[in-house]
């Protein structure tokens, strides 16, 4: 596998180009569809008669909650919305009332975790929920910073999240949240997020004893749609403090967008440090293979010498054998010869 | 040379043992499916994700076997572990498979589960990127196990065909694997608030990646053992020679548990979450920190300096150990820490039940192929070429 | 507690950095330590 290094460069340069274009959201300042409505719930003015619970689950076909609302006892515990109910009111420390329900954030969170985008932003405010396309990976009621969102774990077959929706078909026909018209005491208010904001002010203005300077809601994690004030501090009342203005998506998409970046490099990477592992291997091959050629050449060299040693040798040996087998020949030859003994007659003496 | 593939026993103390589990825990699924997830789970509102939840992260981290095996002998050229690649990749796949089947469990429409590919994309989820780059490595998987079953069809030019790609399955397997072990940590990068801050931190994907690079090496050690243990006399490596590797291995894991403590003490440097390790946490902390990273880290050091493969063994269980610790510290123990007690989640006895099941389940699949095809041994026919 | 974005960064920053340089020089005992008992290779 071999990686040019032009490939290698075009790549680089590829994946830097997507990252770069991916983070460039990091940097730029959105701010949100204009005219977005919202809703201000002022706490000072809640008495806990919990008509919010039922005007929701009315308009949401849900059954009546199951406690009246002359019910006091159940504010000794702490509820929490499920898939029976929407929205709950809580009674905090000091006697304060506070509701509580999807907050409907400018950049919600359940939106950007979703793996099949089942959650969409509308321009008019409030985030809503797809159960057409959702797989049930809960993945959005795991990352809800509020703990906003409700599953239905009871239903085997067609579970879905649950959740407030600001009552969406509502205000698509220019009718108020079904919250906002029951509450009496005029707690819950709908509106334009900027026009709320500047009543939320203009309440802390007028009376500034009586609330913290604080809307709690406008900047954190991005902003809500639900914007809270309150005379006390808002982690007596279940609500988390100190949070970061930045939206909570960023703080995952500043990850993912390395990847088309690790997509450019690793491949090269990995790619050159097999094609460097490989050629040293192949180099320590060649020089295993000239060693080898060359020890074999010496080898048969030496072999070669020795043969024609050994055949030197052995031919001087023959010369030498024959040279003394001709000597002691003539000095056979030179000895004098012996007299030679009668010869017997061949047929017998004494006749 | 061992070339007949003897026909195993039916009824051993471990096929009963796991027929027994696999038929109960089998009942739990079903019943699961029929009666809905408030039936067999203990999840809430409060807590979305649980112990199947950990164990999608637990099973992930130690299939890493597969990517880190074949990365040292595909890539750096260590041709003296080729032994162990195909057991080291049987495990990891069969190890992804465990994920996807409890993934269907904890879904609460399991069979949607192809919808973020073919019918509605959402592109900026970690769990997207996740389900892109496992469907992606899971494939890569099988085509590395292919040649396995060629060879026992006997299709040889299939089977040459995917040994010579097995260099390019292994880059784009490591580089898969490198994206998505660390998606996985990036699933909790979005919960600052849920998170206890001595386990949160925005390199928490580097985290689990760094820790599934030792936690993949220290299941090939174990792996190996077992091997060993249960096919003695099919494997064609002695023990001498496993322990050779099983040594090797040990400096492997020393260095990658040396990084991974070194990152983690950065860590806390970082986001200056000291003042949290002197908490009942903070001591269940220290606990993963210095009896699951750094005692095995040592033993893993001191086992290879001084060649010692009985002790990087047992470090290696510690390890092993140390990476499920952390998966269920991040996505159960730590997690929503500051609620009340009323409110944490402990698990139901059938999400205990089903994780039982499934491990189970893997290694009867596991027993399974290594006793009929050729995984822990090379096939008669072919002479596994180096 | 740090009421800026500096402060914070400034002292985690030098955390950061001192840490980083100790877990360096501990490298190199750890390395010698590891390869301590590897022989020579021979050449």
């Amino acid at each position: 596998m071999t990686i040019s290094r032009r490939g290698f460069i075009k790549g680089a340069a590829v994946g830097t180009l997507v990252a770069s274009t991916a983070k460039a959201g990091a940097v730029k300042h959105f701010a949100g569809h204009p005219d977005r409505m919202g809703l201000l719930h002022d706490t000072t003015l809640c008495v806990g008669c919990r008509s919010c619970e039922f005007a929701c689950n009315q308009a949401n076909g849900l059954p009546p909650p199951e406690v009246p609302v002359d019910d006091k006892k159940i504010f000794e515990k702490k509820r929490r919305n499920d898939d029976t109910l929407y929205t709950v009111v809580n009674r905090y420390e000091g006697g304060v009332y506070r509701k509580h329900q999807c907050m409907h954030c400018n950049e919600p969170c359940c939106a950007s975790v979703c793996f099949v985008k089942a959650f969409e932003k509308t321009p008019e405010g409030p985030v809503l929920y797809d159960p057409d396309v959702c797989v049930g990976c809960r993945y959005c009621v795991f990352a809800c910073p509020y703990n906003a969102l409700a599953y239905e774990y009871d239903d085997p077959l067609e579970p879905r999240v649950v959740r407030c929706t600001m009552c969406y078909p509502r205000i698509k026909e220019g009718k108020n949240p079904a919250c906002a018209d029951a509450c009496p005491t005029g707690a819950i208010r709908y509106g334009r997020r900027e026009d709320l904001i500047e009543v939320a002010r203009e309440r802390m203005r007028k009376n500034p004893g009586r609330y913290i300077q604080h809307i709690f809601g406008e900047h954190e994690y991005g902003g809500t749609s639900w914007l809270t004030i309150a005379g006390v501090e808002f982690s007596k009342l279940g609500l988390p403090e100190g949070l970061s203005r930045e939206p909570l998506p960023n703080l995952t998409t500043s990850f993912l967008s390395l990847a088309p970046l690790a997509a450019a490099i690793f491949p090269a990477l990995l790619g050159g440090f097999y094609a460097f592992t490989k050629r040293r291997e192949e180099r320590a091959e060649e020089e295993k293979r000239a060693i080898l050629e060359s020890t074999r050449a010496e080898a048969k060299r030496e072999m070669e010498e020795k043969v024609a040693l050994l055949k030197a040798a052995a031919k001087k040996e023959q010369e030498h054998a024959v040279e003394q087998a001709v000597k002691d020949a003539l000095r056979e030859a030179a000895k004098p010869k012996p007299p030679e003994p009668p010869k017997k007659d061949e047929k017998g003496g004494a006749a | 040379m061992n070339g007949t593939m003897e026909k195993p026993r039916l009824i051993t103390p471990f096929n009963v043992i796991a027929g027994m589990i696999l038929l109960f825990g089998g009942v739990i699924v079903v019943l699961r499916y029929a009666y809905g997830l408030a039936y067999a789970t203990n999840l809430s509102n409060d807590t979305a994700w649980g112990l199947w939840t950990g164990f999608k992260l637990v099973f992930v981290a130690l299939a890493a076997s597969g990517y880190a095996l074949t990365t040292a002998v595909y890539i750096f050229g260590m041709k003296e572990y080729h032994v162990l690649v195909r057991p080291a990749v049987l495990a990891g796949f069969l190890g992804y498979t465990l994920f996807i089947l409890i993934l269907l469990f904890d879904l609460g429409r399991g069979w949607r589960i192809y919808y973020p590919f073919l019918i509605q994309a959402g592109p900026t989820s970690a769990l997207f990127e996740i389900a892109l780059c496992v469907a992606l490595y899971y494939t890569t998987q099988f085509l590395e196990l292919t040649p396995v079953g060629f060879e026992w069809l006997g299709w040889k030019r299939w089977r040459r065909v995917l040994v010579s790609v097995v260099v390019g399955l292994t880059v784009f397997g490591l580089f898969l694997s490198m994206l998505h072990q660390s998606s996985l940590g990036a699933l909790f990068l979005t919960v600052p608030g849920k998170l206890h801050p001595l386990w949160y931190s925005k390199y928490i994907p580097l985290h689990f990646f760094m820790s599934s690079c030792f936690g993949g090496i220290s299941m090939v050690i174990l792996i190996g053992l077992l091997c060993k243990r249960v096919w003695s006399h099919k494997m064609e490596i002695s023990r001498e020679k496993l322990d050779q590797l099983t040594i090797g291995l040990g400096k492997g894991a020393a260095i990658a548990m040396a990084a991974y403590f070194a990152v983690k003490v950065m860590d806390v440097a970082l986001n200056d979450t000291w003042h949290y390790i002197f908490t009942p946490l903070g001591l269940w902390y220290l606990v993963e920190m210095l009896g699951f990273v750094l005692l095995p880290l040592f033993l893993y050091a001191f086992g290879y300096r001084e060649r010692r493969p009985g002790l990087i063994r047992f470090s290696a269980v510690l390890a092993v150990l140390g990476v499920i610790i952390h998966r269920l510290n991040v996505a159960v123990i730590a997690f929503n820490w500051q609620m009340p007690l009323e409110q944490r989640y402990f698990p139901h006895w059938m999400e205990y039940v089903t994780v039982v099941f499934l491990i189970t389940l893997g290694l009867a699949v596991f027993k399974f192929v290594s006793n009929h095809f050729a995984i822990v041994h090379d096939h008669p026919d072919y002479h596994a070429g180096h | 507690m740090y009421n800026v974005l500096h402060d914070f960064t400034i002292h985690v920053k030098t955390a950061g950095y001192l840490t980083a340089a100790v877990l360096l020089i501990l490298i190199v005992p750890f390395w010698l330590y590891l390869t301590g008992g590897e022989k020579k290779r021979k050449k």
